[in-house]
């Protein structure tokens, strides 16, 4: 196979292993083929009409059959061709994994199937969204593509984290949305969302088929819930949901066709019809723990890796009470399933119900890492400066993914964009050639040799005019991969349930969307500022060592220079509450985050701003970023999201969450913070480390995610991972099973402190 | 300037909610288990590693007051030769060497403790002064004692109780916990395995208790062989009933020190299976009866 551009490779981080598609190779070709034909022969149609002719070859033929112990219906394969939003389910508008399709081909026998499979490879590599894109922005220094760590800077298309307005669809039901369309002045893109409507109820016609084959073999027990299930599907076909279970599949049988991975606040769309079919006596608590513990394998079993957000608690929910009755049976659900997906998130504010916040703690002190803790307390006024809405709208934010924000049903804000701030600062101290590979990366900034910077203030100000360069290609490059996929998609499924792009008849990216976000991942924030502080100290202040030296050292990876390393590592480091360390990392860090902010702004866009989240990119690309003055070694991880590097928090968690706190959350779209404690000390302890968290969120903590594990366990777990089949943490912006990730990522895990 | 070893934030060992610990230097006794042997004299301590050591003798070389010297490729330290100066840590590339033990003034401990205010003041914790023993520095303590006051923290204090009565008087106006360590009411037993004797600590005990039975916390470290006897266990549980003390506490026996006294060149002489919690248990039912408020670990 020829290769015309470098997109054939890793697009997303895949911890969990993905469940082999059911049909056949055959089949798979065919599918894949009908596919590439329907597209191709709707190359001349409006891209609205086109998407819905390829979403009809793939829908309902890629639904799987019902697993025996499902309780509402809706499994769906996705090939290494189709139509997604995001890179964990497939890839993004009409998509080609160029990689995935090679592997395939390798399990093929007939010579001749292959060059049907090369046929297709060919013909993508001219209409895959993201290799469009890619074409547009990538290039030999800068910017490379998602996950490509040479480069200081990485940018994708993608549509990452939509959260939809589901509260939409249970009011109006399948056919209350058709009739709104219907109203609307009749465009390509409206006629197309009124054929994705009839698609859905295709879909469910389908599942309708599926769940009435499982009932020829079921027993008693089971066709009971089988009947129910045929009984639900057939009236959310025509009919707004009215109980709990009908509300449940057409939210599940939506969230699939569209693509979307992350669900969002499910207590607000979920919690009056579980209340009400309580308070009618339809279902008890223990019935609506089963279909919710169904509705966590379903998730579990699509193995998004660092997505899969249920959210539940928190400001703006209209019905509390019945929310807060959803989130509990979610905690019970949680507690007993310890999935990593869904990535269970709880919004805490005043008014949390002490109880529930009592059973969050248990769920998490039982090994779950979940759910992770959200103050909205801060979160909400943070929001609303942010992103510059009303406290209304900033209400409703929602952490998708890793720790982005979006606002629910309103905004977009895919972080396809990502930059590596201590690459970068390499890079200054090296004249704009990056140590690692020796390429100039500095693009059209008048790098200055080490002699030019008289004082501090010289190295930092020539290191700000580097950002500077890179934040204008970030801004651009999400910028334009909103028109790459506008041009090519419309994003039919997404669009209808998204304010305000059916009253508007516009689909998402087309002016559709009421909030344009978007968010850039920073990584080495910490690693950065902690060698400048080391520089600031050793050489400006001390005068220990000249910044040559310093840059020598670090050139060489600090072998022969014991000493220089020695203090670099001992210089104080962010995470132990140091005055001067801790401002200097918050200077950096305003900088950069009011740095995108402004441009975003600048741009047009309703948002842009950084996120310290984390996925393993902090290690990814320490991979390939060569020995920092921080003291680290070349190649070594970096700081996961905005937590101190592994071994330099020596002063326990008062300390470390009193840096955390420093940060202003109005600057960020989302920042993640991981603490580890001992079951000894999070169960024993328990009131105390209620309050040390309930201070932490007091003092401006946006954030918390914690694991709960032994001393000596992980490192057990390297040495015999059968043991281990299901000891979970928190990675950063995803939880894992610890012995399916790989040896790189675990020695980062386990180079942080714990706490005991 | 005070002589201490470490200041452990967020100590949740050492009395109510969110605490931070200042563990001074010096101490009267020689209990056999002690966990922080580092503690037991008001000189310098030398942590040495000997599974990082190479043997280098690097920081022989460099220490100015031959405080280090190898015997037979054996690290040997003379805590009243060195000055602290910490070359030999500093100078070790395998991080093989621990000096523990500094001076430092009441402002920078101040400066320290006021870190976490905001999560004593959330959990009605504070700060405890812990040991060795604290009444050894007793007018450092009591400047320090002085000052944390002014700044209206809660404090507690771990003490073995063995002072003199009239030094104990004059601090326990500025204390709000005293967390009293009570080993063993044999007098000869107590003198056999630690070194001194019970007088003035059933002294001191006796007067706090008579005076402010509520400021005091009763902490038995149970030693098997030396004190883990029913009979003891069960008298001290009727002194805090009679005394009506705040609380008890039956600390389980646990090897913790050991690895600092082997990385001192110390022999660990009392080692034994650590204790399980549960080994204590049938005493909460005994305390309970007694209306005393019993805690099994710290």
């Amino acid at each position: 196979m020829k290769h015309k551009i470098n997109i054939d490779g890793a697009q997303n981080v895949e911890v969990s292993i993905p469940i082999p598609c059911e049909k056949s190779l055959e089949e798979q070709l065919v599918i894949m083929e009908n596919y590439t034909k329907a597209h191709r022969e709707s190359l001349h149609l409006d891209k609205a009409k086109r998407e819905i002719n390829c979403l009809k070859t793939i829908f309902p033929i890629l639904f799987r059959t019902i697993e025996e112990d499902d309780l509402i219906a809706g499994r769906l394969d996705f090939l290494p061709i189709g139509f997604g939003s995001v890179t964990s389910i497939g890839g993004v508008g009409h998509y080609c994994v160029f990689h995935k399709l090679r592997a395939f081909k390798d399990r093929l026998e007939k010579e001749e199937d292959k060059q049907r499979v090369d046929a297709l490879y060919e013909y993508w590599e001219d209409h895959d969204v993201k290799a469009i894109y890619c074409q547009d922005v990538l290039n030999d220094t800068t910017t490379g593509r998602f996950i490509d760590c040479d480069y200081p800077f990485m940018a994708t298309a993608r549509l990452s984290g939509m959260m939809l307005d589901y509260n939409k669809l249970m009011e109006k039901g399948i056919n209350g949305l058709i009739e709104l369309m219907k109203q609307q002045s009749q465009s390509s893109f409206i006629k197309a969302s009124i054929e994705s409507m009839d698609l859905l109820k295709t879909v469910i016609e389908k599942q309708i088929d599926l769940v009435s084959s499982a009932l020829t073999i079921a027993d008693d027990t089971r066709k009971k819930d089988l009947i129910l299930m045929l009984e639900d599907l057939s009236y959310i076909k025509e009919n707004k949901p009215k109980t709990f279970h009908q509300a449940l599949q057409l939210f599940w049988i939506y969230a699939l066709c569209a693509g979307a991975i992350n669900y969002g606040r499910m207590d607000v769309v979920l919690g009056p019809f579980l209340k009400h079919d309580i308070d009618e006596g339809r279902i008890d608590e223990e019935e609506a723990y089963r279909y919710l513990k169904s509705l966590w394998k379903m998730i579990e079993n699509r193995r998004t890796t660092v997505n899969g957000r249920i959210i539940v608690g928190g400001k703006g929910r209209k019905n509390e009470e019945a929310a807060d009755l959803f989130a509990k049976i979610c905690l019970r659900v949680c507690k007993d399933t310890r999935y990593v997906e869904p990535q269970f998130t709880f919004r805490i504010y005043k008014g949390t119900p002490q109880y529930l916040l009592d059973m969050a703690y248990d769920c998490i002190g039982s090994g779950a890492t979940y759910p992770t803790l959200y103050n909205d307390e801060v979160n909400v006024p943070a929001v609303e400066y942010a992103m510059r809405v009303d406290t209304k709208t900033a209400e409703q934010y929602v952490p998708f993914g890793c720790g982005e924000f979006v606002i629910q049903g309103q905004s977009v804000g895919t972080p396809n964009t990502l930059l590596n701030l201590l690459k970068l600062l390499n890079i200054t101290l090296n004249e704009g050639m990056d140590p690692m590979d020796h390429i100039y990366k500095s693009g059209p900034v008048n790098m200055k040799p080490l002699s030019a910077f008289s004082t501090f203030e010289k190295l930092y100000d020539q290191y700000k005019q580097l950002l500077n360069y890179y934040f204008d290609l970030s801004v651009e490059a999400q910028y334009h991969s909103y028109e790459v996929m506008n041009q090519e998609v419309s994003f039919l499924f997404n669009s209808i349930l998204m304010d305000d792009c059916i009253c508007r008849g516009k689909a998402l990216l087309d002016g559709g969307v009421k909030i344009v976000g978007g968010t850039n991942e920073t990584y080495g924030n910490i690693n950065t500022s902690d060698a400048l502080y080391a520089i600031k100290k050793l050489v400006y202040e001390e005068k220990r060592y000249s910044l040559e030296e310093l840059n020598e050292a670090a050139l060489h990876n600090f072998e022969g220079y014991d000493e220089i390393r020695a203090d670099l590592w001992n210089a104080p480091k962010y995470g132990n509450d140091h005055e001067a360390c801790d401002a200097l990392a918050n200077d950096l860090y305003e900088y950069v985050a009011k740095g995108i902010r402004q441009r975003g702004i600048e741009k047009g866009m309703g948002y842009y701003l950084i996120v310290i989240s984390n996925n393993q990119t902090n290690t990814d690309w320490g991979h390939k970023t060569s020995a920092s003055l921080d003291g680290r070694y070349s190649g070594v991880f970096m700081n996961p999201a905005n937590n101190p590097q592994g071994g330099a928090a020596k002063s326990g968690p008062t300390a470390v969450l009193n840096s955390l706190a420093h940060f202003k959350a109005k600057y960020h779209g989302g920042s993640v913070q991981n603490i580890k404690f001992t079951p000894r000390m999070f169960n024993e302890d328990r009131l105390k480390i209620k309050m040390l968290f309930d201070t932490y969120f007091k003092k401006g903590g946006c954030q918390l995610m914690v694991t709960v594990v032994d001393r000596g366990i992980l490192e057990d777990a390297q040495k015999h991972p059968k043991n281990y089949p299901d000891l979970i943490v928190r990675v950063a912006g995803y939880s894992a099973v610890f012995v399916n990730l790989t040896k790189d990522i675990q020695d980062e895990l386990l180079s942080r402190e714990l706490y005991d | 300037m005070i002589n201490l070893f470490n200041i452990e934030r967020f100590a949740t060992h050492d009395g109510d909610g969110i605490r931070t610990t200042i563990f001074l230097q010096g101490c009267p006794l020689r209990c056999p288990w002690c966990a922080n042997p580092e503690s037991n004299t008001m000189q310098h301590s030398l942590f040495h590693d000997s599974r990082k050591c190479v043997k280098c003798r690097q920081c022989e070389k460099v220490c100015p007051t031959h405080a280090i010297t190898f015997n037979e490729g054996k690290l040997q330290f003379a805590p009243s030769l060195c000055n602290g100066c910490r070359l030999c840590e500093k100078t070790c590339k395998n991080d093989a060497i621990t000096i523990m033990g500094e001076h430092r003034s009441i402002e920078s401990i101040l400066k320290e403790v006021r870190k976490d205010k905001d999560y004593y003041d959330n959990s009605n914790g504070g700060v405890t002064i812990s040991g060795g023993e604290p009444f050894v520095q007793f007018d450092e303590l009591m400047k320090l004692l002085k000052a944390l006051k002014k700044e209206e923290y809660n404090i507690a204090i771990e003490t073995t109780g063995y002072c003199d009565l009239s030094k104990l008087k004059e601090a326990e106006p500025y204390i709000d916990t005293f967390l009293f360590d009570v080993k063993q009411f044999d007098d000869t037993l107590h003198k056999s395995i630690i070194g001194c004797d019970t007088q003035k600590i059933q002294e001191n005990l006796k007067w706090l208790c008579e005076n402010n039975s509520q400021k005091v916390v009763i902490r038995v470290p149970v030693i098997p062989y030396f004190n883990f006897i029913d009979a003891f266990l069960k008298d001290v549980l009727a002194l805090a009933a009679n005394y009506r003390v705040r609380e008890v506490n039956f600390l389980p026996y646990h090897v913790l020190g050991k690895s600092k006294f082997t990385k001192m060149g110390k022999e660990y002489k009392w080692l034994l299976q650590s204790m399980e919690k549960n080994e204590l248990i049938k005493y909460l039912k005994v305390a309970e009866e007694k209306n005393v408020k019993l805690k099994i670990g710290g």
